[in-house]
């Protein structure tokens, strides 16, 4: 309650800020939908033409102040058009495909930002939003590094653990398998292991034995959902597992190793240094 | 068996205080237009409704203060068609409320079911299923055996409805049997006036919630008052010393 | 319908039978695969008997009362109700237990352990009585077919406001109250561990000894009140007294397992049609067959696509979804007739 009333007050702040902002510039005019395109234009230090994002853009914290037009995948053209945006720039990822020519015919330009996930995708995404948002210097700036992170990643030696993903929040936990972010993450940090099929899915208490996870991922927020680490630990079934037994559990940053933003190749890279770790000290 | 003390009910529909009592060997006959209450007087006299002031008593004792279990054994009822939502097997049906497989083997002589008794009640024609009904109703009093020795009190609401009229006369003098060889007590709503005249000792006529004749049915049909309640008009004769009804052309 | 050749006691240990043969295939498949062999003392090693005692028995025997309790509670409902659709699923009983537990998790902030589970159990048993007494009502009202369409309405509006109530407390939920939300919702005996299957072995046999010692009072209803009462029924007891263990019965299986669909549709109108309407029989034998087919049911669910697991609900409703409609069929065209 208290931090929903702090966020209150800090939303009301910003809102007068970004009111004199807009006065001074009068270039406030866009909104950002997708976690990894608002990452972008925050490490482009262009954060002052935002005036909004979507649920998912919660990094840094100067996005995560800005006023939310809802979900990624449930946008409204209206409440786009409330926070008087001019331009869109928007996650291929992003939903319905209904609200985007709506707000395209209500004279709102839309930039559509690629959705991929991998480090070329990355490079795009990079390229796209700069572009738009004319800091290409800046952009070329990004991409040098993020390059350089990249041959770091690429030259990661293979790790042999049995890592389970377990993505927690809202909803039953579900494993993660193959053909999602997190294959595509953990393919990246090294990782060969994978449970035998696509997308998230709800795992029993058996199946967890049968799998036999060496060390379980999961993030602070899925953690958290699940009632905390004794919690984790209470799941049926993964008592008996080589993780449960030794209580090995690695926390990762979610929404910068799946979101295949900026923070990524670090969130892998980190992911890595964790695992090598751990597997070093079995 | 049955004694009413200034039993009324004041619920809709309402029934107008009646005294009165049913000797066992009795077939009583209860008749009326629509809507003057005979259903609702069978569900007094049953005990499903206890009346708003006055008694009735069964053996003396008010119907709600004897033992349910016990009570069903001396007091059944045939209530007016209504099929039931599942398809018992007619044997099956018949031990229902209760009783010997030698009773449901009389039962079914009595009423004629041979042929129905290994079917679904479901498949029968609505004539046969009231056959059922009376039938099940008679299991549960044994009504076949016994002497007078046990009060039993046989409730009947239009029981003939669907009957051809071969199956009418022989339920009545089946009733009729059950009054003088078993002596039971028997309440019967009937429609067809001849048919009540034929068969009842005694006659109840109720009009708008109120019994407004009683006696014999020479006593009930001998002055005009039956012709003005069902608003008709009839020629009365008498034939074997039961009066006889025909609709004036 | 012809009752079959068979006594009516063979049918009922035939049912046995096929549920002892479920219990040994679910007991011995699996993801962790155990041979039969172990129901006979052959033990294996301490990692596969530690995954049957600790996950697959409690499973099991979660799924045996639950399968029997759903269906023994439809064969109740449908008796009570003199209307062979009526099921504690379809009439919203289900759903407003869910709504109560969910209502517990969010507003009654979190309670964890066994006080937690039982604070549960009294939520969805309230849940489901309150259903149950509102739809009662509005079904006694009405008689014959008119009465099973608007049981069928009265149910489909429960279910919807159940549903919005559902959707508003996720809208309001924090994520570790919508994690818990969704473990009902899913319709799913994946969370049985030994403390919810013990309390389920309490609650769960008192709520079926209830409805079995109901059986005659059922079976007298079926007169019509009237007849019934003549034959010595207290019907306002019975309705009491089934009320009650449905909604405890019920209550508690979704309070456990979330909600399972159908099964008291399914299981007590097959096997009506194979042993006749008689609740004597028929109670008992329900009690076998949902056990039956909800243990069936979850070792699919478990095995089918593994290691991902289906909700066994959604396993249930795809089989008695399209039974439903075809009885629904059926009436009709015997309608015409």
């Amino acid at each position: 309650m208290r931090r929903l009333q702090c966020r209150g007050v800090a939303v009301l702040l910003l809102f007068g800020l970004l009111g004199a902002v807009r006065f001074a510039w009068a270039a406030a005019d866009t909104v950002v939908v997708g976690g990894d395109v608002a990452e972008i234009v925050a490490e482009l230090g262009r954060t002052e033409v935002l005036v909004g994002r979507d649920d998912t853009g919660v990094y840094p914290a100067e996005i995560a102040l800005l006023p939310s037009v809802g979900y990624l995948r449930r946008l409204s053209a209206e409440s786009v058009l409330s926070l008087g945006a001019r331009r869109l720039l928007v996650s291929d990822a992003a939903q319905p495909r209904e609200t985007l020519a709506q707000l395209e015919a209500s004279g709102v330009e839309v930039v559509r930002i690629d959705a991929g996930q991998d480090f070329d995708a990355l490079e795009r995404k990079v390229r796209q939003v700069a572009t738009a948002l004319d800091a290409k210097a800046q952009g070329e700036g990004l991409i040098a590094r993020l390059d350089e992170q990249r041959a770091r990643v690429e030259g990661l030696a293979p790790l042999h653990s049995r890592a389970l993903f377990i993505l927690g929040h809202g909803g039953a936990p579900m494993v993660a398998g193959r053909g999602n972010s997190a294959d595509a993450a953990m393919r990246l940090a090294g990782l060969d292991w994978r449970p035998d099929f696509s997308g998230y899915k709800r795992v029993g208490g058996e199946a967890l034995v049968a799998l036999a996870p060496e060390v379980v991922l999961i993030s602070p927020i899925g953690l958290e959902a699940l009632g905390g680490e004794e919690a984790l630990w209470r799941m049926p079934g993964i008592g008996m597992t080589p993780a449960g037994r030794e209580r090995r559990y690695i926390e990762v940053d979610e929404q910068a190793l799946l979101g295949f933003g900026p923070r990524t190749p670090e969130a892998i890279l980190a992911l890595h240094a964790a695992l090598a770790e751990d597997e070093a000290g079995r | 068996m049955l004694t009413l003390e200034e039993a009324c009910l004041d619920t809709t529909p309402r029934l107008a205080a009646i005294s009165d009592r049913l000797a066992p060997g009795e077939l009583l006959g209860v008749i009326g237009p629509n809507g003057a209450g005979k259903s609702t007087l069978i569900s007094l006299l049953s005990g499903y409704r206890a009346p708003s002031r006055g008694r009735v008593l069964f053996d003396g004792v008010a119907l709600a203060d004897h033992d349910p279990a016990a009570l069903a054994r001396r007091r059944a009822l045939v209530a007016q068609a209504e099929a039931p939502a599942f398809d018992w097997r007619v044997s099956e049906f018949l031990g229902l409320g209760g009783g010997t497989s030698d009773g449901i083997a009389r039962a079914i002589h009595a009423l004629e079911l041979e042929a129905f008794e290994a079917r679904g009640i479901g498949g029968l024609s609505g004539g046969e299923r009231q056959r059922v009904m009376i039938a099940r109703a008679l299991c549960q009093l044994d009504a076949l055996e016994g002497d007078g020795t046990l009060t039993r009190l046989l409730l009947l609401d239009e029981p003939n409805s669907a009957l051809d009229i071969g199956h009418q006369q022989r339920l009545m003098r089946l009733l009729q049997r059950l009054v003088r060889e078993r002596g039971l007590g028997v309440v019967c709503v009937l429609h067809d006036l001849n048919l009540a005249a034929t068969y009842c000792d005694r006659l109840w006529l109720l009009r708008d919630g109120a019994r407004v004749a009683s006696g014999t049915p020479r006593e009930v049909f001998a002055n005009g008052g039956i012709a003005e309640v069902f608003d008709v008009e009839l020629e009365i004769s008498l034939c074997d010393e039961r009066p006889r009804l025909r609709l004036r052309q | 319908m012809s009752g079959g050749q068979a006594r009516p006691e063979t049918k009922v240990l035939v049912l046995l039978g096929l549920l002892a043969l479920a219990l040994m295939i679910g007991a011995s498949s699996g993801v962790i695969g155990l041979s039969p062999r172990l129901l006979f003392g052959d033990w294996p090693d301490a990692l596969g008997w530690q995954v049957w005692w600790q996950l697959r028995l409690p499973r099991l025997l979660l799924g045996v009362l639950i399968g029997a309790m759903l269906a023994a509670g439809g064969a109740a409902m449908q008796g009570l109700f003199r209307n062979p659709l009526a099921d504690p699923t379809l009439l919203g009983l289900a759903n407003g237990a869910g709504l109560a537990v969910a209502a517990l998790i969010v507003l009654g902030g979190g309670m964890a352990g066994p006080l937690g589970l039982y604070a549960q159990f009294l939520a969805g048993f309230i849940g489901a009585l309150v259903v149950s007494a509102l739809v009662f009502q509005i079904g006694r009202r009405y008689r014959g077919r008119e009465a099973v369409v608007t049981l069928l309405l009265a149910g489909l509006a429960i279910n919807v406001i159940a549903g919005a109530g559902g959707g508003l407390l996720a809208f309001i939920a924090s994520d570790e109250q919508l994690r818990q939300l969704s473990l009902w919702g899913m319709g799913s005996l994946a969370h049985a561990l030994w403390p919810a299957t013990l309390a389920a072995m309490v609650l769960l046999p008192l709520a079926l000894l209830g409805l079995a010692r109901c059986a005659r009072g059922l079976d007298l209803l079926q007169l019509g009140e009237l007849t019934a009462h003549a034959a010595g029924l207290d019907a306002q007891s019975l309705r009491r007294r089934v009320i009650l263990a449905v909604s405890l019965g019920v209550g508690a299986s979704v309070a456990l397992a979330g909600i399972i669909g159908f099964i008291g549709l399914l299981v007590p109108h097959v096997l009506r049609l194979w042993m006749g309407p008689g609740h004597r029989l028929l109670l008992p034998a329900s009690m076998v067959g949902g056990a039956l087919l909800l243990v069936v049911a979850d070792t699919l669910a478990r095995t089918m696509m593994s290691p991902a697991e289906v909700p066994v609900g959604l396993l249930t409703s795809l089989l008695g979804g399209p039974y439903f409609l075809w009885l629904l069929l059926r009436r009709r065209r015997t309608a015409m007739e």
